[in-house]
């Protein structure tokens, strides 16, 4: 049986980072309004942003939030039928 | 580090070293001279120093709001708790139809404080995970 991830969020933040003239942690924090040590939190996967954050960050990055954040809804019972 | 953490380890430091002043003069002075070393709680009020603004960098954002917010909640319970049980100590130490001296409830606030930000900053830097 696969075992669960604790976060159902999954990102492309640091992909995305990279894609984007390889911008730092700092520089996207700098444009969203947050902390380093957020952005370090978000990629790492151990913090769910608020839906502001989502969508500050996706358009830093110029895309749609679901082009940055994907719900794992897999096994979790939740998925709309 | 974050704004937050260098905040929390220096209340927790605060806290610690009042601790060992008050500890290492009891022996010396006396318990109630001793409460003098309290007065190194004094520092708190550098706290909103590790707050403010860097050159237009954010120091304090939505995680740390929720980070100190499940840190008070977690410091109020245990504060709580501790003061019905401090409150039972009172009657087991003084008796039931004692006294408790006003030494005591002076430096009460300072205990009171002093635990609230210890457990705060414990709450705090455990959930930014020590680092």
């Amino acid at each position: 049986m696969a075992r669960k991830s604790p976060n159902p969020l999954e990102n492309r933040i640091r992909r995305l980072r990279f894609d984007h003239g390889e911008m730092t942690q700092q520089q996207l924090a700098e444009r969203v309004g947050v902390t380093r040590q957020t952005i370090i939190a978000l990629e790492a996967g151990k913090y769910t942003p608020s839906l502001l954050l989502a969508f500050r960050i996706a358009r830093a990055f110029g895309v749609g939030v679901e082009d940055v954040f994907q719900y794992d809804d897999a096994d979790r019972g939740t998925a709309a039928n | 580090m974050s704004a937050m953490q260098k905040f929390a380890w220096f209340n927790l430091a605060v806290v610690l070293l009042s601790l060992s002043v008050v500890l290492s003069l009891l022996p010396i002075v006396g318990a109630q001279r001793a409460q003098v070393g309290l007065v190194i709680l004094g520092l708190f009020g550098l706290d909103p120093l590790f707050l403010r603004s860097k050159r237009g960098r954010t120091v304090f954002d939505e995680r740390d709001t929720l980070i100190q917010r499940r840190s008070v909640i977690v410091a109020y319970t245990i504060f709580w708790l501790g003061l019905f049980a401090g409150s039972g100590l009172a009657a087991l130490s003084y008796g039931l139809d004692g006294a408790v001296p006003v030494s005591v409830i002076m430096v009460f606030p300072a205990y009171a404080a002093m635990v609230l930000l210890a457990v705060m900053s414990v709450a705090t830097l455990v959930q930014y995970g020590w680092r």
